[in-house]
């Protein structure tokens, strides 16, 4: 499965709510993050986000579906970098049916199979963060 | 016994009607009664630290620069020509001489004075550049780096106005040796009025339901939850201390304050973390916060990688404990709409005075306090 195939069973099962699936698309060693544009581009030290394997697993499991909005993840076309290593796309997330998180996915994958994410980012476009980041983006 | 209507009419800061925080007109008179005129946050000296640094901000609605002009002195300008009111500087931030206006080509050096206009006969002789500077915010002062200001050129001096409050100041945004300087900083929104948020940080009573789950998952057991702390007032300013009985194998006190009206202060044990919020009502259901994180200077790049790994967890509309807050803070501005007519309390420990246990609600009501003194309203 490619890069592209990952980041789309993300999204969709983010989308459907199912977080073991979300879970399982992480190596144990891996590592989520939500960063906003302006601190990424100036390789500012805050993250939004930044779980291990362990606090993407508490985010997913403390926060009942029901108590959550209910997403849709839209992707735009994934792209690798020219060395291979890392996919990119952008995304809009849109919460209860309003676009809410705008912005761009970079993932590495980790060796072996099946395919799972080492690390995801995700880079928020905009001046503040519009909404709250109880489980990923 | 005095009847519950006699209670609620002589507390006016632990009653509250809840209209306070859905009414638009509310909101309006707080931009007049309190923003104009009381010392306001504006950014920090390490944001601007060379001459011509500048950043631009809003705050209390109000587009302004925050620069550090040549001759050395933080200066707050407001951002808008004095011929047809353009922004001048339209970068989020840069380092400049001059701020040129980009519609019709006014420049103003970087403490404000007007120096260039375009074809400036055809004003006539009445015109003097002089005359015509960047209007300056009239008063700004620091503490700890700390860059206050005031729309109100009359305002008590700044360490008048911290009062009681200096003495925690001093603790959450000093090192050792010298005050702290900024790492990092974002913005959020949460869809709450803006006093929920200042309130949520003076309340430790929320903390075993709103962030239980965290804590439960956290492994932290129901005795190590008992917090203890306490809760203090500080004029209208507060604070809250959490001793060394703190979950998460923490050791020194934790340490939050509220400083009148619209800025938190903190401290965490837990990774040394030292952070900074400003409130900016965008409307009066929603809020913007402006975080950052402050770290003794110098620090490594890896140390504040750990200090902003923490500040992560625990903070901002991401954090394992920010996020829920902010959430609950929603849910509370959903549901002040009720036109139920009924108070909503900060009544704890209504008789223990300006000091109170962990669940107390003293802070909150110095706060109330405060908002009742500049609105001119439960008296």
């Amino acid at each position: 499965m490619s890069a592209a195939a990952l980041l789309h069973r993300y999204a969709q099962a983010l989308d459907a709510f199912d977080f073991n699936a979300v879970l399982e698309m992480f190596a144990a060693d891996a590592e989520y993050r939500v960063q906003m544009r302006a601190n990424f581009e100036r390789n500012g030290v805050l993250n939004l986000v930044r779980d291990s394997h362990q606090g993407l697993k508490l985010r997913l499991m403390t926060h009942p579906p029901s108590q959550l909005p209910k997403s849709r993840h839209v992707l735009g076309e994934v792209a690798l970098t020219a060395d291979g290593s890392e996919a990119r796309a952008s995304f809009t997330v849109e919460r209860d049916g309003k676009p809410t998180f705008v912005g761009e996915y970079r993932a590495r994958l980790a060796a072996g199979q099946p395919p799972r994410f080492a690390q995801l980012m995700a880079v928020v476009d905009g001046d503040s963060c519009p909404d709250q980041i109880m489980v990923p983006i | 016994m005095k009847a519950i209507e006699d209670i609620i009419r002589s507390r006016p800061d632990a009653f509250t009607d809840r209209r306070i925080y859905t009414d638009p007109a509310v909101l309006a008179q707080e931009k007049e009664k309190i923003f104009k005129r009381v010392w306001l946050l504006m950014g920090h000296e390490t944001e601007i630290p060379k001459p011509g640094d500048y950043r631009r901000i809003v705050v209390a609605g109000q587009p302004l620069i925050l620069v550090r002009s040549d001759d050395g002195q933080a200066r707050v300008l407001f951002n808008t020509c004095r011929h047809r009111a353009s922004l001048v500087a339209v970068e989020a931030e840069g380092h400049c001489k001059t701020f040129k206006c980009p519609y019709h080509g006014f420049e103003y050096a970087n403490d404000g004075r007007l120096v260039t206009v375009p074809v400036e006969q055809g004003y006539g002789a009445w015109f003097k550049k002089e005359e015509f500077g960047l209007t300056e915010v009239p008063r700004v002062d620091t503490f700890n780096g700390m860059i206050f200001g005031s729309f109100n050129p009359d305002v008590e001096p700044l360490l008048d106005y911290l009062g009681a409050a200096r003495e925690y100041m001093q603790f959450c945004t000093h090192g050792d040796t010298a005050p702290l300087e900024v790492v990092d900083k974002y913005r959020y929104d949460i869809a709450a009025n803006w006093k929920l948020l200042i309130d949520n940080t003076m309340d430790g009573y929320h903390v075993p339901f709103v962030h239980g789950a965290m804590f439960e998952a956290f492994g932290v057991t129901d005795e190590q939850f008992n917090v203890g702390g306490s809760l203090r007032t500080l004029g209208f300013h507060g604070a809250i201390d959490w001793p060394e009985n703190r979950p998460l194998a923490q050791r020194k006190a934790n340490r939050y304050m509220a400083i009148f009206p619209n800025i938190t202060v903190h401290y965490n044990s837990s990774g040394d973390m030292h952070a900074i919020r400003q409130i900016e009502p965008l409307g009066v259901d929603r809020m913007q916060v402006t975080m950052w994180l402050l770290a003794p200077s110098p620090s490594e790049r890896a140390m504040n990688e750990r200090r902003a790994q923490q500040f992560s967890i625990t903070w901002g509309p991401g954090g394992l404990f920010g996020a829920d807050d902010a959430r609950q803070l929603e849910w509370v501005q959903q549901g002040m709409a009720a036109d139920s007519g009924a108070p909503v309390l900060a009544a704890r420990s209504l008789d223990m005075g300006d000091v109170g246990d962990y669940n107390g609600e003293q802070s909150m009501r110095g706060f109330r306090k405060g908002w009742n003194h500049y609105m001119g309203a439960g008296q």
